[in-house]
């Protein structure tokens, strides 16, 4: 075999690791090692001219390994690979030793600091002597894009993605599109009617050629990777043939079951079968079958033969390139917090409720009225369910002191005579014209009092708020006809389930985490997985609709590449050693270890390897071998590891 | 069954009827109280000492006399339960704390005692307290559970639900209609009713309020687990009347 | 006290993500831990333990998915069955159970990497140097 020349390069990071990491010393220890030829510091080595030394040695030393010891390999490696295939090696003879996230970013003692580095590194330099050529695979991608969530960033990216020319399916689990941006009466700080500015990207998305619109539809099961996805699809029973149904409504007009409306969050009732809203798209007819008792009236009235009460779930398999996540949030359940009396006084609402009452078609036709009265004392209570440990949110929710401010303002307008007081912590009008609108409003004589309410009771037919009021310094309590909760923002239960089937991280808070909270905020820890929207973590609707931008952006990146290259990073096995014992096959979740029964071996398929690991650490002959992390390059790391002077 | 008992200082002074219906419950239960021999006054209102060793080492020298019988110790006092639960966490769980502590013990405590409220001892014994229930009232009941039981989350005895339903749970299983009030576990205004009575009154009456509005025209009994929440809101209202729960049960079984 | 060799195996998609976490928000740990970086925590052939030890560890660290999070859907569990008959094996060669380790850290929880990582070389440090060799 040709001989091991290894280059080590030593970054100092700024003072980030040479503040910490007596760098000098790193490498005069490393150049002792065997097969290492050059080894240097450098200040940044991520940089141009950084990278240039790297290229520069290769040439001039004959190297054939480099190892680079700098920040996190989850941060700079595919960029040193680079370096080094630019210079002509093969880009899987990079090591890195993670000398900073891992070393000078989390060490107190300089001394110690110093010694796990030169630890880092030398095995990171037997590991790059046991390092061989691999060469990547490229694999067509399947220019079609699934997003899942029609809310108003799912809407967007799909949008997007078809404007670029690229197929969409769009996928839905309500029986509309339009998500929680449809619920609401107008948006802050612009007091926009949400509804007029959503219906026209509602009804683009049945325009546009390239999308196909899945409502009442559910991702069932996901499997495949970047560019080539399979999903399956639960087309949930809707009970009416959406293409003979005219929305004309006689079937809802004779249905006996009432039941309460998810879309006015419960304060009005809708009918077994029904339409959510009337600008539902598509605008047809939906059974809810868990409450329909099946008496066939609707069926009866429909005179365009549309109803069939023996449908059934479908399950529709697509091969799709990437998928975007959009599925948004739900609101925070005020319930958890008893002591506002949420549940057990008719006249304490959630935002959302709240939001309904005041839209021209919710259950109150825009008036706002509480036990049929008009109220004449109105409180609002800000982070209701965020900011708040006991509960296990202690995150801040952003949009909810703006949502505060626009219904309090809207109330003045309507009810100017209404005495209106908001509770809060601080204010937070971060935004484009926020600011200027919450000065708006607080001109418009809404009382602003800094406090956290601590219970709401009932004395008489009044509610009464008690807090303390910290700039007076008292305990106050405010008497209110209504109570509006600030509630916060929190992930989706099922958000929760998806995650599980597409193998998503978490954050800390439960949002769906991105692949740098800085850098890539639309990006999922899975490849060809994006994600935009409040399902990430809370936000407000422009930057949902940037979110979904940047996300469409990426997956119209992919497929304009339309291949994508595989890492190599699999197994294969050894025929002379395999007996074909079988105890690889069982253990594999690709089902990638195939029985050749004509050589009465093992084989791995290269197409559905993902490159685990767990096949080669179960050989009891130790046939498989998995390259870039064999048995001998972890081995020599452990050994490494324990090496004493 | 037979139990080490601690009943605190309260519950032989001013909570004596809550100790006497106690001891005759736990009669009539077949359960056999016998009280901790050298018992120390748990120093459940020393809390505002800085000096965190000797906030414990009432509770602790109780637990260390419970070490040399038992593994086990019922007591019925709320402040007591909670004083004892928190010390031993506290013992077990600060190193440097336990070590100053046990400077000043004989011995050390060597295992954790199980600390069991009354209360546990009746849940396991419906059916026959149903048995013995001569006469059952036409009053509702609205259980008050008070602050020290409920606090710290996870650690106190109705500590798991941010809506306890225990006490509930037991008097509508011997036939009662409970009331079900949002200011069950308020503060009743506690030691307060020593030095500025305005605020206990004002608790009460917000509690009273509560009971009221939940209550509607049913004419409505209250039952407390605490010797402090009994004497406040027996002495700072007058529209409800108050039992300790083992009170009631012992009226109920004796009939009167 | 004295010194103590760890051999620390982190996968790359929870664990060394958490580690690195902890190293953005600047958390500090224990210097002994030393991570090396695997694809799936199933990777690990328990031989590589029996090596550290051989070799001269006191401790051996393993950092996982949390069940049904492996981004391989799960390797980690193989680890997790890997680990318990392995304790059982230790146990027979006179090696104390808890100088091997096996614990799930997620991306996101860089305070509980810190936290268990420091925890774990206590642990090693009060139980002294194996002294295989």
């Amino acid at each position: 075999m040709a001989e091991i020349r290894i280059g080590v390069y030593v970054c100092h990071c700024g003072m980030n690791i040479a503040g910490v990491v007596d760098v000098k010393r790193v490498v005069d220890e490393i150049k002792k090692m065997k097969n290492v030829v050059v080894a240097r510091d450098y200040v940044y080595m991520c940089s141009d001219p950084g990278q240039d030394l790297i290229k520069k040695d290769i040439k001039e030393y004959n190297l054939n390994r480099v190892v680079v010891a700098s920040c996190s390999p989850r941060m700079h490696e595919p960029t040193f690979r680079n370096t080094i295939k630019e210079a002509g090696l093969n880009p899987y003879l990079l090591e890195m030793a993670n000398i900073r996230e891992q070393d000078s970013w989390v060490t107190e003692d300089k001394e110690e600091a110093t010694k796990k580095a030169i630890s880092l590194v030398r095995i990171a330099v037997l590991r790059a002597s046991l390092l061989e050529e691999l060469y990547e695979k490229e694999v067509t991608v399947i220019p079609r894009a699934l997003v899942i969530g029609g809310g108003i960033a799912g809407i967007q990216a799909a949008l997007d993605i078809a404007n670029a020319g690229y197929e969409v399916y769009l996928v839905e689990k309500e029986p509309s599109i339009g998500g929680h941006m449809a619920q609401l009466e107008k948006t802050f700080p612009t007091l926009d009617c949400s509804a007029c500015i959503l219906t026209p990207k509602m009804v683009e998305v049945t325009q546009n050629k390239n999308i196909k619109l899945m409502t009442y539809c559910e991702v069932e099961e996901v499997s495949g990777f970047v560019g080539n996805f399979k999903v399956k699809i639960r087309q949930k029973a809707r009970g009416v043939n959406p293409d003979l149904c005219t929305a004309c409504g006689s079937c809802s007009i004779i249905c006996p079951v009432y039941v309460p409306n998810e879309f006015d969050c419960g304060l009005a009732p809708r009918k077994a079968i029904y339409r959510p809203f009337p600008q539902a798209v598509p605008n047809v007819f939906t059974i809810s079958f868990k409450d329909c008792v099946q008496c066939g009236l609707c069926e009866w009235n429909c005179e365009n033969f549309a109803i069939n009460l023996n449908d059934k779930d479908k399950i529709i398999e697509i091969d799709v390139g990437a998928i975007v996540v959009a599925t948004g949030y739900e609101e925070f359940d005020p319930r958890l917090k008893p002591e506002f009396g949420y549940g057990r006084y008719k006249e304490v609402l959630t935002g959302l409720e709240f939001e309904r009452i005041l839209n021209a078609s919710g259950p109150t036709f825009g008036e706002i009225k509480i036990n049929g009265k008009v109220p004449k004392s109105i409180v609002f209570i800000h982070c209701v369910g965020s900011r708040d440990e006991q509960v296990g949110n202690p995150y801040c929710s952003r949009v909810c002191c703006m949502y505060i401010a626009k219904q309090a303002h809207l109330v003045k307008e309507r009810l100017p005579d209404c005495k209106v007081t908001v509770f809060y912590i601080d204010v937070r009008a971060f935004g484009k014209g926020f600011e200027e609108f919450y000065t708006r409003v607080k001109d418009e004589g809404v009382i602003y009092r800094r406090g956290s309410p601590s219970e709401i009771y009932k004395r008489g037919d009044k509610l009464v708020v008690r807090s303390e009021d910290t700039i007076l310094g008292e305990i106050i309590e405010e008497e209110a006809d209504l109570v509006v909760l600030g509630t916060g923002l929190v992930p989706r239960k099922e958000t929760l389930e998806l995650a599980k089937k597409l193998k998503l991280s978490l954050s800390a808070d439960n949002f769906l985490l991105e692949a740098h909270p800085k850098l890539r905020p639309v990006d999922s820890n899975i490849d060809g997985v994006y994600l935009c929207g409040c399902c990430q973590g809370p936000k407000d609707i422009p930057d949902s609709v940037a979110q979904a931008k940047g996300a469409a952006s990426s997956v119209i990146a992919l497929f304009n590449k339309r291949v994508v290259t595989v890492e190599p990073i699999q197994a294969y096995v050894r025929e002379d050693y395999c007996s074909g014992c079988h105890i690889c096959e069982g253990l594999c979740p690709y089902s990638a270890l195939e029985f050749d029964s004509e050589k009465r071996v093992m084989r791995v398929n290269e197409a559905l390897c993902r490159g685990c690991g767990v096949c080669p650490s179960a050989c009891p002959s130790g046939a498989i071998v998995m390259r870039h992390y064999t048995d001998e390059q972890i081995e020599i790391q452990v050994g490494g590891l324990l090496w004493e002077e | 069954m037979r139990y080490l008992y601690y009943p605190g200082c309260t519950l032989k002074t001013t909570g004596k009827v809550f100790d006497d219906s106690i001891k005759e419950v736990a009669k009539v239960l077949d359960i056999e109280l016998k009280e901790l021999t050298n018992w120390y006054c748990c120093q459940a209102i020393y809390t505002p000492l800085n000096d965190a060793p000797s906030l414990i080492l009432g509770a602790m020298r109780n637990l260390i006399e419970t070490q040399r019988e038992d593994d086990k110790l019922v007591t019925a006092c709320a402040a007591c339960y909670n004083v004892l639960l928190r010390a031993q966490n506290s013992y077990f769980q600060d190193q440097l704390l336990k070590e100053r502590v046990d400077a000043y013990l004989e011995e050390e405590l060597r295992e954790r005692i199980k600390i069991i409220h009354f209360f546990e001892l009746l849940e396991e014994k419906v059916e026959l307290l149903n048995s013995l229930i001569k006469k059952r009232n036409s009053f509702s009941l609205a259980c008050y559970y008070g602050c020290l039981l409920t606090r710290p989350k996870g650690i106190a005895l109705f500590s798991n639900d941010i809506n306890p339903q225990r006490l509930e749970n037991l008097f509508s299983k011997l036939g009662f209609n409970i009331i079900d009030f949002g200011f069950k576990t308020r503060c009743c205004g506690s030691y307060l009713t020593y030095t500025k009575e305005e605020a206990v009154k004002d608790c009460v009456e917000k509690i009273v309020l509560s009971i009221e509005e939940a209550a509607g025209n049913n004419n409505c009994q209250i039952l407390t687990t605490c010797p402090l929440c009994q004497f406040n809101l027996e002495n700072y209202q007058n529209k409800y009347q108050v039992f300790y729960f083992t009170q009631f049960l012992l009226s109920l079984i004796k009939g009167d | 006290m004295g010194r103590v060799k760890i051999v620390g195996f982190a996968c790359n998609w929870c664990c060394y993500a958490g580690a690195d976490l902890a190293g953005t928000s600047h958390l500090k740990y224990a210097p002994e831990m030393r991570l090396i970086r695997v694809l799936c925590s199933g990777r690990i052939d328990p031989k590589f333990i029996l090596e550290a030890f051989k070799s001269g560890a006191d401790g051996v660290f393993i950092g996982a998915c949390h069940p049904g999070d492996c981004h391989y859907q799960s390797g980690n569990l193989k680890t997790i069955k890997r680990v318990m008959l392995l304790k059982k094996y230790l146990k027979q060669l006179g090696i104390e159970e808890e100088r091997l380790c096996l614990e799930f850290i997620s991306a996101s929880e860089g305070e509980r990497f810190q936290k268990v990582v420091n925890q774990f070389v206590e642990k090693i440090k009060s139980l002294g140097p194996l002294n295989w060799k």
